[in-house]
């Protein structure tokens, strides 16, 4: 906005709406004059068309044509209208105006209250500009450039930061397109390699059946397709369900991944707790009790907990063992309390579990 | 531990008494120690000897042919370690582990030899190195037929920082195999008493493996004493380096959390030269045991502090120095290293840490870093034929090998 338009007061237009056929200057006609465009000034916003303003005003500023109006205008201030209501168009320019100076955002404030005072300000002089008495306009006008003096160095940063965020904001906005656009091609690609895929396919049975090879019709599909399933299953083949797959279709993730997303277990599945019996926090025990109390056991950290658990196990240790079982599985279990007794019942690898055999048998 | 039959396959006393019957075989000769020859043969190959041999000669030599010996992998002073094949399957590889004849030991087996048998064929878990069979060669040698596992230890991944990074997510993936193999010795009733970087050997599939039961013991009875010099002077306990004679479990988890260390720091978190240096970067680098963190810690045997008193130290020290594997994760390590015994997380409690469940998630296996080339094999067949509970020192300077091998128990 120029700073012209500050010094003269903005008059309300008078005929609000934009000529459409006829210029209300020279009177011509858009009948006679296809490319006719109609102009406005923000000094008044009388509306002339493009070739009277540069008639009256390619020499110089030149008085407004309209006989109510003695504003001087300039051939620079001339632009076509955006609103076909001037009222509003003027509405809009004041707007802009008011907003580039009071361009504080909430986050200038302490409290939302200031902010909310702060707004209803900017508002009532926005009203007073737009469709106030002449007195009031007058008014409300010299506040506004008294606000702009005085506020100069805030407006100028306020307005770098707003920019930064516009262009913040219309880059992300730029990347969810390419974003979006870059997921639509994937599909189609992926629904045309899927869409291939199916065509193979189907030629190749029917090759297979023009060939005459062996089987029913049936059989051959059956044959092709246990050497396509690997890759079609690859292929997504949601996009496509071929209607003779029989056998389901692997559509979750693969192998590897399922591996990846397996949670971690720690203990890596195996449970070594007792399965036949439970061992107490405490035996009483009168042997044990200087173990528990005396200080060369007590201070390096002996632990008689331990003592019972071994004891415990070793007490158990044999009733899990079934020669029968141990002779069929040969190999050694992994990890488990099976694995152990299996140690223990001597069959852990072949000629030794002859020895085995013999003490057993 | 419950008696294993297994030491059956072993050669019994009296075979031992006399040498082996292979090496002057006889055909009319009886059987070494006047058992009766057994009618069957085993196998056709076996036939050929049988008449010479008594029964348990017969199924170490049964045993013995199932494997083929290849090419060295390894000299030392205690063991060699050779390349096997399985005879029926060359495709499958086995290590052979052959302990030389001691000269301390001239009347039996050397104790390190007895305890990796006797808890290694008990233990069967995926993270502890398997024990396939033994038998015994010419000259009554031991040989331990151990699961081939190519690809190196722990100590030169976590050495070689100019070739291998690694991060937090591989820090996981190990520390959580081995705490399983070290949750599942203890929950056997084994402490290993010697954990450290390079007797963690990596499988082909990158599964980090627990070797070297070498120092290894079932927990003892109460009253009954222990050998406080077990365990690598810079992965050894307080309660160790104090002399204690009855201890638990708990040293084998500050050996797991100083192996922690390490993997965050690529370096010994404490690695002293002395057992008294020892002593004094535990209490800077941990704190110094006192009565008021330790109860009754003054009253064991070999207590010896420097008059410089170090409070326990906070998590902004741990923070500075192990910040990367997350607050859950300087939170373990801290667990792991209490000073009090008694205090200290179990291998059970560690896996029940939540730092397993915090991101990021555990690295697979299939993923791990590895070293490439051929550096692995070489590494596995020093760290099969090394002494249990040395510092590899001639690596590090070059001082004298020190030996710092406990007496037996």
């Amino acid at each position: 906005m120029s700073r012209k338009a500050v010094t003269s007061t903005v008059t309300q237009p008078s005929n609000a709406i934009l000529p459409s056929d006829i210029c209300p200057v020279c009177k011509r006609v858009r009948y006679l004059n296809t490319d006719m465009r109609f102009l406005i000034n923000p000094e008044c916003y009388h509306a002339m068309c493009s070739q009277c303003v540069d008639n009256i005003f390619k020499s110089g500023p030149a008085q407004c044509p309209y006989v109510s109006c003695s504003k001087t205008l300039r051939l620079r201030g001339f632009r076509e209208a955006w609103f076909g209501d001037l009222s509003v168009e003027r509405e809009v320019d004041i707007r802009k105006r008011v907003a580039a100076v009071f361009n504080n955002t909430q986050d200038d404030f302490e409290t939302l209250r200031d902010f909310n005072n702060y707004l209803q300000d900017v508002e009532d002089l926005t009203f007073a500009l737009v469709s106030g008495t002449d007195e009031e306009r007058r008014k409300a006008e010299a506040q506004l450039v008294a606000y702009e003096e005085k506020n100069k160095a805030d407006i100028d940063r306020n307005r770098k930061k707003g920019r930064e965020v516009e262009a913040a904001r219309k880059k992300r906005e730029a990347e969810a397109e390419a974003a979006s656009k870059a997921r639509r091609l994937e599909e189609q690609r992926e629904e045309e390699e899927a869409r291939k895929e199916e065509a193979t396919l189907n030629r190749e049975v029917m090759e297979a059946l023009a060939r005459g090879e062996a089987g029913t019709a049936a059989q051959i599909q059956e044959r092709i397709l246990a050497h396509k399933r690997q890759r079609i299953a690859q292929l997504n083949g949601k996009h496509f369900p071929l209607p003779w797959t029989a056998a389901p279709k692997r559509t979750g993730p693969t192998e590897d991944e399922e591996d990846r997303n397996k949670p971690y277990d720690p203990f890596g599945a195996t449970d070594l707790d007792p399965t036949r019996y439970q061992i107490r926090d405490t035996y009483e025990n009168s042997w044990l009790d200087p173990a528990r109390t005396r200080d060369d056991h007590r201070v390096p950290g002996y632990s008689v907990q331990e003592y019972v658990a071994r004891a415990m196990f070793e007490a158990f240790a044999g009733l899990g063992v079934d020669i029968d079982e141990e002779k069929a599985g040969a190999q050694r279990a992994v990890g488990t309390v099976g694995a152990k007794h299996a140690a223990q019942a001597n069959t852990t690898s072949g000629a030794l579990r002859k020895a085995g055999d013999d003490v057993f048998g | 531990m419950a008696v294993s039959p297994l030491v059956d396959g072993l050669p019994n006393p009296a075979a031992r008494a006399v040498s082996s019957p292979l090496k002057n075989a006889a055909p009319a000769q009886a059987s070494s120690n006047g058992t009766p020859v057994p009618a069957v043969a085993p196998n056709a190959t076996a036939a050929v000897q049988s008449a010479a041999l008594d029964l348990s000669e017969q199924m170490n030599e049964d045993e013995k042919r199932k494997y083929i010996k290849g090419k060295k992998l390894g000299e030392g002073t205690y063991a060699n370690v050779y390349l096997g094949q399985v005879r029926n399957d060359p495709s499958q590889l086995v290590a052979i582990k052959k302990i030389k004849i001691n000269k301390e030991y001239t009347e039996g087996m050397s104790p390190d030899a007895v305890r990796e048998i006797k808890h290694l064929q008990e233990l069967d878990h995926p993270n502890i190195i398997k024990l396939h069979t033994v038998f015994s060669s010419k000259d009554q040698n031991l040989n331990l037929v151990l699961e081939f596992l190519p690809l190196g230890d722990l100590e030169i991944l976590i050495k070689d920082t100019a070739n291998v990074h690694y991060g937090v997510a591989d820090t996981k993936a190990w520390m959580g195999m081995l705490t399983r193999a070290v949750w599942f010795c203890h929950e056997n009733f084994v402490l290993h008493r010697d954990i450290k970087p390079n007797n963690l050997l990596i499988a082909a599939d990158g599964e980090v493996k627990l070797a070297d039961f070498g120092l290894a013991r079932s927990f003892s009875d109460p009253y009954r004493p222990m050998t406080s010099n077990v365990i690598t002077r810079w992965y050894r306990p307080p309660e160790l380096l104090f002399g204690a004679r009855h201890y638990s479990a708990a040293v084998d988890v500050w050996s797991v959390g100083l192996v922690f260390a390490e993997l965050v720091m690529r370096a010994p978190y404490l690695a002293g030269n002395t057992e008294l240096e020892q002593i004094e970067l535990i209490c800077k680098g941990v704190g110094t045991p006192t009565e008021e963190n330790w109860p009754g810690v003054t009253k064991l045997p070999e207590y010896t502090i420097s008059n410089q008193i170090t409070p326990v130290l906070g998590k902004d020290h741990y923070n500075a120095l192990f910040g990367t594997v997350g607050n859950e994760g300087v939170d373990l390590l801290m667990k792991t290293l209490i000073l009090d015994p008694r205090k200290r997380i179990t291998a059970r409690d560690m896996l029940k840490h939540p730092w397993w469940h915090k991101d990021p998630k555990p690295t697979r296996k299939k993923e791990l870093p590895r070293k490439s080339g051929g550096e692995g094999e070489e590494k596995v067949g020093a760290d099969l034929k090394r002494r249990p509970g040395v510092v590899d020192e001639d690596k590090t300077n070059k001082v004298a090998r020190k030996l710092d091998f406990g007496g037996p128990l």
